[in-house]
C-alpha cells in the first residue's frame, strides 16, 4: 500500500474519527483505524468503531498502490498533528507503516488489519433526506438532557420520532426534559420511533457544517445509518419504548416570567460562584415587582443579585434550581428573552423561547430542588 | 492569648483577570456589568481605584470617573479555582479556618500544624505560598482577635502584612477613621460623625450607657471593639455531628404507649437544645436497649428537616412502632439527631420525575450482558 495526501486534507477527519475510538480498551484492535487505500477510485476509506457505532470516512488521496492497514488511532493523530503542513507519504510494507514528510520519518508497527471487525455493507438506496442544519439544531437542543446513568439505558439516548407530518427529538434524565419539534411534513410514510445513543448524534453535531445541507438517513430495525458529506455513520438503536414523559409536564403552570437571556445568564454566573458542589443550588424569589437570585453557602458566604428588567405575572414564588441544569437549558434558548412558566416551589418549571417565529418549536422542563 | 490571621485577596476578580490576560496588566479594569446594562462593578483593579472606582459602584458612574476603564465579563470558574487553591493552603496550617467569602478568611493559628509560635511568620509564609501557587497577592493581618486582624489586613493593602500586637492595638484604633471600623457601615458612620465621633479615640471617650442609648445593642459592640475586645471565635464549617439524648428507666418498660410518652419528653428537650444551638437535623435515629442489654436502633432521613418538637416526636414514635419488639421489655430509650446543619441554611434535594424511577427502565447490571 502506498499513498500520499496533504496534511490539511487528512487531519480533520482523523480528529473527528478519534471521538469514536473507545476509551475503555476492551478489544485492543478497536484502538486502531482501519485504513483502506482504493487504487481504482483514488480514495482512502478510514473506519473507526466501538462496535456500537461505526464511522467510515471516504477521502480523496493520491493512491499509488492499494491495500489496507490497521494503525493506532492515537499515534496517527499525534503524528499528523505535529507534522509540517505539507504532503505526507504513507507506505505499508512488512507490518510497518512508514509515514514521511520532507524532513520527518516514522516507522509504525501495525496490528493485523484482518483482525479489524467486519463492517457490513450498506445500501443507501432507500435512505431519506433531511436538512442537515435542522438535524444538527435538533441534536444540540436536546442532547444535553440525556442521562449518563448506564443502568437506565433508555434514557442515555435521544428519542427521535419521525412522522409523515412532523418530526421530534426528545431527551430526559428525569431531572430535565428537552424537546424539539419540527412542524413540517417529512419524507417518511409511516411513524417511526427510535432511541439513538448520543455518542453517534454528537458526532454528527460536530461534523455537520454549512458546506453540505443534506444528511441521508436509513432506519433499519436494529440500526440507523447516516450519510453526510464524506462520512457514513452506523449506530445501534437502544431497545425499548421511550417513556411517556408528557405526564410529568405540568398543565397548570400559570405564573409567567419573561426575562432577558443574557442578563439572566450573567446573574446566574455570578451568584452561582457561591453555590455548593453537592446540589449546585441557586434560589430564585420572584414576585410582580421583584426578582432576586441568591445563594447561601455556609462555608464561603452569600451571593445575591437583583434582576431589574423582567416581567412577571403570577403568584409570589420561591424556587431553587441546580444552576448547571438551568444554564444548560438557557444556553439552548435561541431568542433574546426566555419565558418561564412556573407552578409551585416543588413543581417542574417550563422554559420556552419568546416570540419565535420558526417552523419548529422547543420546550424544556426543569425539576427544582425541594427545600427540606 | 489567641493568634488570628485574616487573609484578604487583593482585588481578587480583577487580579485573576490581569493574571490570565497580560493585556489587562497595568490597566484600569473592572469585572462586572457593562456600563450600558445598569450593571455594577464587582471588583476593579488598583489602577481603577485611583480614579475613585470601587466595588458595588454603578458601572455607568465608573466609566464617568475613569473613561478608559476596561470592562471584563467575569470568568467565574477561574475565580472558584483560585479560591479552592487558597483554601487548601490555609488547611495546611490549621483546620480552624473561617471562610468569609470567596477571597477572604480568618485562621486561628494559636495552635497550628507547623508548630510555629510566630503567627507573623506563618502569615508571611501563607502569603508567599498563595503568590507562588496562584500568582495572586493577598494581604494579611495578624492580631489576637478577629476584629483587629481584619483591621490589620486592610492597613497596607495591597500585598501587605501588618501585625497588631496588644500593646499597639489602642494606638492604632485611636487614629483609625470611624468609617474604617469593620461593622460600622455608611449610615452609622454618618450618625457618629454628627455626634463628633470621627476616629477611634473619639469613640473611646464615650461611656457604654450613652452608646447603648444611641445605637441599641450594637453600642456594646462598638464599646468593645474600640477597646480591642472581640471574643468572637473562628468558626469553621465543621460543626458537631450529632446531638442525642437518652433515658434509662429504673424499672424496665414493656408498654408501647409508655415508651412513646418518654420519646415525646426526649423530643421536646432535644428540640429545645437544637434551637439553642441553632441546628436542624436531616437524620433521626431511635435507640432501644432491651432488658438483656441488647441495643437496637433504626434511622430515617428527613423529607422535611427535623427541627420542631412535634416533627421529631412524631417521626421517633413512627420508627419505634416499626421496630420495637412488643414481647420484650426495655431499659433505655433514646433519640439521636445527626447530619446537623444551621437552622437558617436551606437544605435541598434535586427532585426527579416519577417515571425515571420506574423499575421497567432500570437495567440490573448483569455480567453476561455487555451494554
Amino acid at each position: 500500500m502506498k499513498f500520499s495526501i496533504e496534511k490539511k486534507d487528512l487531519l480533520p477527519f482523523i480528529q473527528h474519527l478519534n471521538n469514536i475510538i473507545p476509551s475503555k480498551n476492551t478489544m485492543p484492535i478497536l484502538t486502531n483505524y482501519l485504513i483502506k487505500a482504493d487504487e481504482n477510485e483514488n480514495q482512502l476509506i478510514i473506519t473507526a468503531t466501538d462496535l456500537e457505532i461505526t464511522v467510515i470516512a471516504t477521502i480523496k488521496a493520491n493512491i499509488m498502490l492499494g491495500g489496507k492497514v490497521a494503525v493506532s488511532a492515537r499515534k496517527l493523530m499525534e503524528i499528523l498533528t505535529r507534522m509540517p503542513d505539507e504532503v505526507i507519504n504513507f507506505i505499508y510494507q512488512e507490518d510497518e507503516l512508514l509515514i514521511t514528510s520532507i524532513s520527518a520519518k516514522f516507522d509504525l508497527l501495525c496490528a493485523e488489519a484482518n483482525q479489524f471487525p467486519m463492517v457490513p455493507d450498506v445500501d443507501l438506496a432507500d435512505s431519506v433526506a433531511f436538512n442537515a442544519g435542522l438535524f444538527r439544531k435538533m441534536i444540540s437542543s436536546t442532547s444535553f438532557a440525556v442521562s449518563t446513568e448506564i443502568n437506565r439505558p433508555i434514557f442515555t439516548g435521544i428519542n427521535w420520532t419521525l412522522d409523515p407530518e412532523f418530526q421530534m427529538m426528545a431527551a430526559t434524565d428525569g431531572k430535565k426534559i428537552a424537546e424539539f419539534t419540527h412542524h413540517k411534513p417529512t419524507h417518511v410514510t409511516e411513524r417511526i420511533d427510535c432511541i439513538i445513543p448520543t455518542k453517534g448524534l454528537n458526532f454528527l453535531d460536530k461534523v455537520i457544517t454549512e458546506n453540505f445541507d443534506t444528511v441521508n438517513v436509513l432506519i433499519e430495525p436494529n440500526r440507523v445509518i447516516f450519510s453526510y458529506d464524506s462520512y457514513l455513520l452506523m449506530t445501534h438503536v437502544i431497545e425499548g419504548r421511550y417513556p411517556d414523559y408528557n405526564k410529568a409536564i405540568p398543565k397548570n403552570n400559570n405564573s409567567i416570567l419573561i426575562v432577558d437571556k443574557e442578563h439572566l445568564k450573567q446573574a446566574i454566573g455570578r451568584v452561582s460562584l457561591l453555590a455548593t458542589e453537592d446540589t449546585y443550588k441557586i434560589h430564585l424569589s420572584i414576585s410582580n415587582n421583584s426578582f432576586i437570585i441568591d445563594c447561601v453557602n455556609r462555608e464561603e458566604g452569600e451571593a445575591r443579585e437583583k434582576i431589574t428588567e423582567f416581567t412577571y405575572d403570577g403568584k409570589d414564588i420561591e424556587i431553587a434550581f441546580n444552576y448547571k441544569f438551568l444554564l444548560a437549558i438557557i444556553n439552548v434558548i435561541e431568542t433574546p428573552r426566555v419565558e418561564f412558566k412556573l407552578g409551585a416551589s416543588n413543581e417542574a418549571a417550563l422554559l420556552f423561547n419568546v416570540d419565535q417565529e420558526e417552523d419548529y418549536s422547543t420546550r424544556f422542563l426543569l425539576m427544582p430542588l425541594r427545600l427540606l | 492569648m489567641r493568634k488570628i490571621i485574616h487573609i484578604d485577596m487583593d482585588a481578587f476578580f480583577a487580579a485573576v483577570e490581569q493574571r490570565d490576560h497580560p493585556e489587562y496588566r497595568g490597566k484600569a479594569i473592572a469585572v462586572g456589568g457593562l456600563p450600558g446594562s445598569r450593571g455594577v462593578v464587582a471588583t476593579c483593579s488598583y489602577e481603577a481605584r485611583k480614579y475613585g472606582v470601587h466595588s458595588a459602584m454603578a458601572s455607568s458612574l465608573a466609566v464617568k470617573l475613569c473613561p478608559h476603564l476596561i470592562f471584563v465579563r467575569g470568568n467565574y470558574e477561574a475565580y472558584r479555582e483560585a479560591s479552592a487553591i487558597i483554601r487548601r493552603i490555609f488547611l495546611e496550617y490549621t483546620d480552624l479556618v473561617e471562610p468569609v467569602s470567596i477571597d477572604e478568611a480568618y485562621l486561628d493559628v494559636t495552635v497550628n500544624k507547623k508548630n510555629n509560635p510566630s503567627a507573623t511568620r506563618l502569615a508571611a509564609e501563607i502569603r508567599q505560598k498563595i503568590k507562588a501557587e496562584t500568582q495572586l497577592t493577598a494581604s494579611a493581618g495578624v492580631s489576637y482577635c478577629k476584629f483587629l486582624a481584619k483591621i490589620a489586613s486592610d492597613l497596607e493593602k495591597p500585598d501587605g502584612l501588618v501585625v497588631i500586637p496588644p500593646q499597639k492595638a489602642l494606638d492604632i484604633l485611636s487614629k483609625l477613621p470611624i468609617g474604617k471600623f469593620h461593622g460600622i457601615g455608611k449610615a452609622t458612620e454618618e450618625k457618629m460623625k454628627q455626634l463628633g465621633i470621627n476616629n477611634g479615640a473619639d469613640l473611646r471617650s464615650w461611656e457604654l450607657q450613652p452608646l447603648l442609648k444611641r445605637f441599641g445593642k450594637a453600642g456594646q459592640y462598638y464599646y468593645n471593639i474600640v477597646r480591642g475586645i472581640d471574643e468572637r471565635q473562628v468558626v469553621t464549617s465543621r460543626i458537631r455531628k450529632s446531638i442525642s439524648m437518652e433515658r434509662t428507666f429504673s424499672d424496665d418498660i414493656d408498654d408501647l404507649e409508655t415508651l412513646k410518652e418518654y420519646l415525646s419528653t426526649i423530643a421536646e428537650k432535644l428540640a429545645q437544645k437544637m434551637n439553642e444551638k441553632g441546628f436542624k437535623a436531616l437524620t433521626l435515629t431511635v435507640k432501644l436497649k432491651y432488658s438483656n442489654f441488647e441495643i437496637v436502633q433504626r434511622s430515617c432521613s428527613a423529607k422535611r428537616a427535623f427541627d420542631e418538637n412535634n416533627i421529631i416526636s412524631s417521626q421517633a414514635k413512627c420508627l419505634l412502632e416499626e421496630f420495637y419488639d412488643r414481647q420484650r421489655s426495655v431499659r433505655l430509650v433514646g433519640i439521636g439527631l445527626s447530619s446537623l446543619v444551621w437552622k437558617d441554611v436551606k437544605i435541598s434535594k434535586q427532585m426527579t420525575m416519577p417515571f425515571y424511577e420506574d423499575s421497567q427502565y432500570i437495567k440490573i447490571s448483569n455480567n453476561d450482558k455487555i451494554f
